[in-house]
């Protein structure tokens, strides 16, 4: 992708971005949440081109793991090959492309196809046709009929990503900023992750650009949250009113996040005294482990402040109750699927596992106190663009005339920064003249 | 046999109003059909040994004891309970309605559900998977 280049005019004017640095206002288009053909064109230029989250190495941990899961509109078997290789393999047969893997998980050392018995090793590689006679010696030379791997695949911090584009920059470089974040989260604990069995999935009917929006939104939280306030402030005796301290960073290619210090406790490390006793002896252990493992500055911070991330274009990675990995599959300008994963230390007790699963379900997902009122509000905003004459949508929430939104740092959690640092990045793809295909 | 019956009809009787009270948004009366050491539970969905998982292990959907269901209750009557006000139009379908044991007070029983929710002329279709 070309350098960025942010507008330093004092107005900005393109298909999908005006910016009045004079008036402090900037707006989106509505039509980049609306318009199927700006969806499809989208995919083209930003979905197929980014590096997107497909899952963490500790959902894969023995030879032979496998997991099918959806990136975009690719569904893809990411699996531990028996020579201990991550992959990512198109979830078709070579032959005539029938779903090779039809269970969501487990493990296998090779996977055949039902339809006429090709099978492929774990590594994707075919070795039987089922056939006796009908094929020459030469044909899968050069591997041409093994499982198609997807053109791109990394990690950073135990987090594997996929990117459709083979020209596209290495992981490091796209995710800038946003990578010493993700080495961040796995300094929860120097036993590694562990995916908690589970996942939530829901679909919203609205644009997939509205869930990032809303993933680290601090400006949301008081009004759209108040009823999940008012039970945490009965849950949390003697908690009359929750304060909340914060910042929101642009962490360069369109990432951003905001960071929360906000007393609702965390398993790693900060204690509730709804939690109990016991919790409190584990928790202040967790945080002396932490003292001595990363010095008292780095233990503190990762006690007790919540960061929610959106790296670009649709890849949530929050630390916030649990670690939580959500992907964001669009499967229509106004529609999208989402899934969440909460994951812990490797060596957490029972004890703040139960806390950490609790803490989830009673904030996150379909039947928590608070996703579903997003939910509600991003079908609004998809039911209001749709239903009116308004051009504009507006995040000026604390734009200022010098703000840099490439790496930028804002003293309020509850400013929009965030945002505008994802439509700069996504204006600038889409308003940059198409390389001819 | 006419006992088992008759039994049935009675676990019947009473998911039917259990329904019906859902149905009516009547949560205050729907809370008292629920002993202090009621557990609610909706599993993590898709998992086939969904039914063996226990939530302090795993991530489900809903996990309430008596206090968080009550909790539950009062954040859906409040105007700021975003997803639910309005109140959606719901109905509870209950099938296949079987006690599976029985042993003094208490009933083992099992049941399929569909419910139909109706919000802003959309009605989804919830069950379980």
């Amino acid at each position: 992708m070309a350098a960025v280049i942010q507008p330093r005019d004092s107005t900005y004017r393109s298909r999908f971005l005006w910016l009045d640095r004079e008036r402090g206002r900037f707006l989106v288009h509505r039509s980049a949440y609306t318009d199927p053909e700006i969806f499809e064109e989208e995919k083209r230029r930003i979905l197929r081109k980014s590096w997107i989250v497909l899952g963490h190495d500790c959902e894969v941990p023995e030879k032979g793991d496998f997991i099918v899961r959806s990136v975009i509109d690719r569904e893809l078997i990411f699996n531990r090959d028996v020579n201990g290789r991550v992959n990512a393999f198109f979830n078709t047969c070579r032959h005539r492309g029938a779903s090779i893997c039809r269970e969501p998980r487990g493990n296998r050392k090779r996977f055949v196809c039902g339809y006429h018995g090709w099978a492929y090793r774990s590594s994707g590689e075919l070795f039987d046709q089922h056939a006796t006679f009908g094929y020459g010696e030469r044909f899968n030379e050069g591997g041409f009929y093994n499982l198609l791997q997807v053109p791109r695949l990394a990690q950073r911090a135990g987090f594997w990503f996929v990117c459709f584009d083979k020209d596209a920059p290495p992981l490091d470089e796209y995710l800038a900023g946003a990578g010493e974040m993700l080495d961040s989260i796995a300094d929860h604990s120097a036993a590694g992750m562990q995916v908690v069995r589970g996942c939530h999935e829901y679909e919203i009917k609205g644009n997939y650009k509205l869930i990032c929006e809303n993933s680290y939104d601090g400006y949301h939280l008081d009004l759209t949250h108040m009823s999940y306030v008012d039970y945490m402030k009965t849950m949390v005796k003697g908690l009359t009113a929750i304060d909340i301290r914060g910042r929101a960073l642009s962490l360069g290619n369109g990432h951003a996040c905001f960071e929360l210090r906000i007393p609702t406790g965390r398993p790693v490390a900060q204690w509730l005294p709804v939690w109990g006793e016991e919790a409190r002896l584990e928790i202040e252990a967790k945080k002396r482990e932490l003292e001595r493992r990363l010095g008292a500055e780095k233990a503190e911070r990762l006690a007790n402040v919540n960061r929610n991330m959106v790296i670009f274009p649709n890849s949530i990675i929050n630390d916030q109750q649990t670690i939580l990995m959500r992907t964001v599959t669009p499967t229509a300008h106004n529609r999208m699927i989402i899934r969440a994963w909460s994951f812990g230390p490797a060596d957490e007790t029972p004890v703040l596992r139960r806390i950490r699963n609790e803490c989830v379900l009673s904030f996150l997902g379909p039947g928590g106190f608070a996703t579903p009122d997003d939910v509600e509000m991003l079908e609004l905003c998809q039911r209001g663009f749709e239903t009116g004459d308004v051009e504009w949508n507006d995040i000026s929430k604390g734009f200022h005339a010098g703000e840099n939104t490439l790496r930028d740092e804002n003293p309020h959690y509850d400013n929009e920064l965030q945002m505008r640092a994802y439509w700069y990045r996504w204006d600038q793809i889409m308003s940059a003249p198409e390389q001819p295909r | 046999m006419k006992e088992k019956l008759l039994l049935r009809l009675e676990v019947e009787d009473f998911l039917y109003r259990e329904a019906s009270l859902l149905d009516e948004w009547n949560l205050k009366e729907w809370l008292t059909l629920f002993a202090p050491e009621t557990r609610y539970e909706i599993a993590p969905t898709g998992d086939p040994e969904a039914s063996e998982l226990d939530a302090a292990e795993a991530l489900f959907l809903v996990a309430d004891d008596r206090e968080r269901l009550e909790q539950r209750v009062i954040r859906l009557q409040k105007a700021s309970a975003h997803a639910e006000y309005p109140h959606s139009r719901v109905r509870h379908i209950y099938s296949n309605i079987r006690v599976l044991s029985t042993d003094g007070d208490e009933i083992e029983a099992t049941a399929n559900f569909v419910t139909f929710r109706t919000k802003r002329s959309f009605t989804a279709t919830l069950r379980p998977r």
